[in-house]
């Protein structure tokens, strides 16, 4: 059984950390040399997604002890540059930034729904 | 004990409600016969199937599958009414139950 | 896109529009440049520049190349490939170049005539409104659509 909260959460992690990234690179929109980051998953997290939980470890509800952060910015080099070496795309960073802030609302409200729903079975109805 | 058979007629208002056909067609309707347990377990195992396949579709969605959004959302929000109309009726059976408990012989 | 490949299409839109726009910056910005590249001894001028464009399609397959679909029914195939635009290339216009009679200019050849570039101001400008007006029209697709989106949102909020 894939856990459903434990994928909503690592979601909004990554929405967030890819915000993080969205600021930063439109404020360096023309920073020479800058290159764009973006937000990328750390690979123990992956199987989670894919649906291959055959370690327990890879289960973790909330925070146990020491959280380790799962996603983390990345430098993106391979595109194409302006003269001054910085390739962030203001078109592409704003309607990314568009789109990262409807994925979080989207995983707010879907962990919202879930989270009524077993509150509903929890309260009795109530 | 003829008392049980007509609650099974419960079935009738659980079964309007499959996952996998959000409609609230009348030719979905029919009436179960049969005991108040076959109907309550029918339904029971279709509201289990209803939230696998939802917690299933989230769990795509979150990872990045292109389920659209309205259907995620939609699939939520009928196994949440599927949830608590279960609760619901699990309520009025066992007040049913106390209420006849309560009959004097 | 990350998340939402129905703001791809219009992201993809703007992208292009940015590029012609400042395609069009440089031919007009170049429109009497005498003096491009030096090629075989020659100076040679500036050749107007345009971006060749085409269609893009994204096939969710690309993007979501580590986690396996399985549930991908063949019919559905065609309805999970989105068409945004790219640019192809960025070319040089062949046609003539303008032939100006000036003995006097320093790029001059023997028979007095100087080649300048093959800009034409107003095409440029018409073309430089209709790059414009298109980056409007898809940043007015591209709030339609993230305001369905979020109006979507509504209905897990009850």
């Amino acid at each position: 059984m894939i856990n459903v909260f434990y994928a909503l959460q690592l979601a909004m992690d990554g929405a967030w950390m890819q915000q993080k990234a969205h600021a930063q690179n439109i404020a360096n929109v023309d920073t020479p040399g800058y290159k764009r980051f973006q937000a990328v998953l750390n690979d123990v997290n992956k199987d989670v997604f894919v649906g291959n939980i055959s370690d327990p470890r890879h289960i973790r509800i909330g925070s146990q002890g020491s959280y380790e952060p799962q996603w983390q910015l990345q430098t993106v080099k391979d595109t194409t540059e302006t003269v001054n070496g910085n390739n962030v795309d203001l078109e592409q960073e704003m309607s990314e930034l568009a789109d990262t802030q409807l994925a979080y609302q989207a995983y707010i409200t879907l962990m919202n729904q879930t989270l009524n729903r077993y509150r509903t079975v929890v309260r009795n109805g109530r | 004990m003829s008392g049980f058979n007509t609650i099974g007629h419960m079935g009738v208002g659980l079964s309007a409600f499959h996952s996998d056909k959000p409609s609230l067609n009348h030719n979905d309707m029919h009436v179960t016969a049969g005991s108040f347990q076959e109907a309550f377990q029918s339904a029971l195992r279709r509201l289990e199937e209803g939230e696998q396949s939802t917690n299933a579709a989230v769990v795509a969605f979150a990872s990045g599958a292109p389920l659209p959004l309205h259907e995620v959302l939609l699939r939520a929000e009928e196994t949440q009414l599927n949830v608590a109309l279960a609760v619901e009726v699990r309520n009025k059976a066992v007040e049913a139950y106390q209420e006849i408990m309560r009959m004097p012989i | 896109m990350v998340r939402f490949p129905e703001l791809w299409v219009q992201a993809s839109a703007l992208s292009l529009n940015r590029l012609k726009m400042d395609v069009i910056a440089e031919n007009i910005a170049n429109a009497d440049s005498t003096r491009a590249r030096f090629e075989n001894g020659q100076w040679q001028p500036y050749r107007r520049h345009m971006v060749v464009q085409q269609a893009a399609p994204l096939s969710f397959k690309d993007m979501l190349s580590e986690i396996k679909d399985k549930q991908e029914r063949p019919a559905e195939r065609s309805r999970n490939t989105i068409i945004g635009v790219r640019a192809n290339a960025i070319k040089e216009d062949e046609a003539p170049l303008r032939r100006v009679y000036d003995p006097s200019h320093p790029d001059a050849d023997q028979d007095g005539y100087v080649l300048y570039p093959n800009v034409d101001l107003p095409r440029e400008m018409i073309d430089l409104l209709s790059a414009s007006r298109a980056y409007e029209a898809n940043v007015t697709v591209l709030s339609a659509t993230k305001a369905m989106l979020q109006k979507t949102l509504e209905i897990g909020r009850g």
